[in-house]
């Protein structure tokens, strides 16, 4: 395997390598969209809490992805920001069936878009989580409530996802791909 | 630039409490107080009505999303997931208090939830109800029993009872049982007293059963959210009760001399724990691990509310006022507030942060949240806010639940940034003016030698000054002996005040001269424009004087009109007062006021004997 990952590398087929940070609060399915996100085989169906950040690595759609899995609980996400210098694309995963912490989940958002560390030009992807739950908001209604309207200088894009089927996951992968080869 | 809006800021904020307030120590604080919550969800028809006690949140079902329980007055436990109410379940009684605790450390730890309702506790696990304590009954005392006795033999009518009752009642040294009281609360009715009497023949069986007044859980060894606690009860027949670790029995009980109203926990029943308890005497009591403390806090007013933030004990009280006690009941300090105290909250500490602050709702609609004396949030309800709930809730560590007056349930979330630290909002401590050196200026030589000359020289200095001193002295009593024995004029001009001219009696002024020893006095009569001039004139002398002349002058001749200017008195005997009139108009009342001379002259002398200038009061005017 590690014979064949190195000749794609020198023909150029293995594609570059991106580091991509996946944000949002605890509960919101961070740790799962990323199970889903996985070749079939390495995916597992246990998933805890995570604790701290854990980091993945895997190919998708011409690019090799180092995901940084960041732990959403309140006490872990002062930690986020330890890695804004080093990412090239952003994954904010909101749980769009919880109403209460929408403004939680704004106010993360805002403190991480107002961080200088945060590059100018990174590739924002929000997936709108959960949207099969029966009190789910809309992507519509979540862009309202976050003002994404707002944000001018970053390329963004709000997805509903299923992260336990893995619906929607692609479609938002396909354009976070899309963005990231363009550069 | 900045600090000069600060300042501003500042003005208007303390402006404004000490208008409703004066002599706050520090009311609002000096910094700019803004919210510091998240708005997350308002229902302004929740249609809740309960009071602080009445409202908890916990991790219900053991699941790390924790649920707003509130024991409504309608006799109904609501729960409350997220933004949604999720249940209802009838309850017998109206609660007291509702609050939860966790029995024993294995998991899943899934606490027990209690809801205080007169004498009972129902308990509830997963919502399903699960055990009923009922407190212990206490002895009813012989007469009491007796009064009863003969009424439900039949022998005694339900209102003559109640006489009776009352009558024990007064002599003040038993506690009556509930349903004796309940029977006098029927006073005047005496079908109803009839009817209640019959009705509550099972009561008697029960014995007296107090009423529990105020629950709250103390935990057992460690002091973690999730650790094993347990129940304190706080009761009618003047009690603090502990219970066991299932909430099954009473494990110990205090007895204190008043009723409990509030209780505020700290601590852990293994470690040492402390209770205090507010109660209707209006005073705080402290128990310390199981024995009730000597010291006792004499507060100004009924409590509202207490809290115990670490070792320090806060109590809202009647007066407005939020006062911090330790715990061995030295005061603190106190706050004033614009407007009554409705209830307080302690606001749990986040892990990384020690301080320990205060919400505090007020019925102007403000709900403030104070880090010892600074005030470090505010934010305006459209209506007060009657219960407040502070603490974990869905999953965010620290949230604010508020349910106000109009039954609107309001949750707020406090942003993991927020900083509680009064520093952070500047408005605490001394004031920055305070760092900046005074600006000395450096000690020249001029004055290091006049120093030292000063300490070298002193006696010296000292007597050339008390010689100087004595010397203006002996200057000063020369000049007054000349004036009194060259008869010059004196001017006493004696201005008396208006209130006093209107009395229109008095002495205007006064002169004597020493030569003829003739004293005269002058008053004046009137409020003007026309006014009188009394004369008074004395011989103080051994021998008669003869043919003198009196003239009266005005200063200014256009302003008063004399109508006398000049007469004469042809004898002044020794002892006699003479008293002559002259009147005078004042011509131009708008003026002001002037002054008559009145000069004695003797036929023999040129010089004149005496001379007065009277001060004229101020004229009214003429109409």
């Amino acid at each position: 395997m590690g014979f064949f990952s190195y000749l794609l590398d020198l023909l150029g087929l293995n594609g570059q390598k991106v580091n991509v940070l996946v944000v949002g609060l605890d509960n919101s399915g961070k740790t799962t969209t990323i199970e889903r996100l996985k070749p079939k085989n390495k995916q597992s169906n246990e998933v805890a809490p995570t604790v701290g950040l854990s980091v993945e690595q895997f190919q998708r759609g011409g690019l090799t992805l180092t995901v940084f899995d960041m732990s959403g609980a309140g006490r872990y996400r002062l930690l986020w920001e330890q890695y804004y210098l080093e990412t090239q694309a952003v994954i904010f995963v909101v749980d769009s069936a919880d109403r209460l912490r929408l403004v939680v989940a704004k106010d993360e958002l805002d403190n991480m878009l107002a961080n200088q560390q945060l590059g100018r030009r990174v590739p924002l992807l929000f997936l709108a989580n959960k949207m099969d739950l029966p009190l789910a908001l809309t992507p519509v209604e979540l862009a309202q409530a976050f003002h994404l309207e707002e944000i001018r200088e970053r390329p963004w894009q709000i997805v509903p996802s299923n992260a336990l089927t893995g619906e929607g996951l692609d479609r938002g992968m396909d354009w976070l791909a899309e963005k990231l080869l363009r550069k | 630039m900045a600090s000069a809006q600060l300042r501003s800021d500042q003005d208007s904020s303390s402006g404004h409490d000490s208008a409703t307030k004066r002599g706050a120590k520090a009311s609002s604080g000096r910094g700019t107080a803004k919210q510091l919550w998240l708005d997350a969800w308002a229902d302004p028809v929740a249609g809740l009505n309960a009071f602080t006690n009445c409202i908890h949140t916990c991790n219900l079902y053991g699941d790390g999303d924790w649920r707003l329980v509130v024991a409504d007055a309608d006799k109904k436990i609501k729960v409350w997931k997220g933004t949604a109410k999720a249940s209802e379940h009838a309850l017998v009684e109206a609660p007291v208090a509702i609050t939860s605790f966790i029995t024993d450390s294995t998991a899943p730890r899934v606490p027990t939830l209690a809801v205080a309702a007169g004498p009972h506790v129902y308990m509830f696990r997963s919502l399903r109800p699960f055990y009923k304590f009922t407190l212990p009954a206490g002895d009813v005392s012989p007469a009491e029993d007796a009064v009863w006795k003969q009424v439900e033999a039949g022998k005694l009518e339900a209102a003559a009872a109640a006489q009776q009752l009352q009558h024990l009642q007064d002599k003040g040294s038993l506690q009556l049982t509930a349903r004796s009281q309940q029977l006098l609360a029927l006073a005047g009715d005496p079908q109803a007293q009839q009817q209640f009497a019959a009705d509550s023949s099972g009561q008697a069986a029960a014995g007296n059963l107090s009423c529990i007044t105020c629950m709250d859980a103390v935990r057992q060894a460690k002091d973690e959210l999730d650790a094993v606690s347990r129940l304190v009860l706080g009761t009618e027949d003047c009690r603090v009760l502990i219970l066991n670790a299932a909430g099954t029995a009473v494990d110990k009980a205090i007895t204190l001399p008043a009723v409990p109203a509030f209780l505020a926990t700290t601590g852990e029943l293994d470690e040492g724990y402390r209770i205090t308890v507010a109660a209707r005497d209006g005073r705080l009591y402290n128990i310390k691990s199981g024995a009730l403390s000597r010291s006792v806090i004499q507060l100004d007013s009924q409590p509202v509310g207490v809290v115990r933030a670490g070792r320090q004990i806060v109590v809202g009280t009647m007066a407005d006022a939020l006062h911090c006690y330790t715990g061995k009941g030295a005061k603190q300090y106190t706050l004033y507030m614009p407007a009554s105290i409705l209830t307080l909250q302690l606001l749990p500490a986040a892990a990384a942060r020690q301080s320990k602050c205060v919400v505090v709702a007020l019925a102007n609609g403000e709900v403030r949240v104070y880090n010892d004396k600074a005030l470090v949030s505010l934010h305006s309800s459209s209506s007060p806010v009657m219960g407040l709930c502070a603490g974990r809730y869905a999953r965010e560590d620290c949230s604010l639940i508020s349910v106000t007056a109009t039954g609107a349930l309001d949750i707020k979330i406090m942003p993991r940034t927020a900083n509680l630290e009064a520093a952070a909002v500047g408005s605490s401590g001394p004031p920055p003016e305070q760092d900046v050196p005074l600006d000395v200026p450096k000690k020249t030589r001029l004055y290091v030698e006049q120093t030292q000359r000063e300490r070298a020289q002193a006696v010296d200095m000292h007597r050339v000054f008390q010689r100087d001193l004595a010397k203006m002295r002996l200057a000063t009593a020369h000049a007054f002996v000349k004036v009194l024995t060259d008869g010059q004029e004196i001017a006493p001009a004696l201005r008396p005040s208006r209130a006093w001219q209107k009395a229109s009696a008095a002495d205007g002024a006064a002169s004597h001269a020493a030569a003829a020893n003739l004293s005269m006095n002058v008053s004046i009569q009137g409020l003007g424009p026309r006014f009188r001039l009394l004369l008074n004139l004395s011989n103080e002398g051994q021998e008669l004087a003869t043919d003198l002349r009196v003239l009266v002058q005005a200063e200014d001749e256009a302003m008063y009109q004399v109508h006398t200017p000049h007469f004469a008195v042809p004898a002044l005997v020794p002892l006699l007062q003479y008293t002559y009139k002259v009147d005078a108009t004042c011509l131009q009342p708008a003026l002001g006021a002037g002054a008559v001379r009145v000069i004695v002259v003797g036929r023999a002398q040129q010089s004149p004997l005496m001379t007065a200038l009277v001060k004229m009061p101020v004229s009214e005017l003429d109409e």
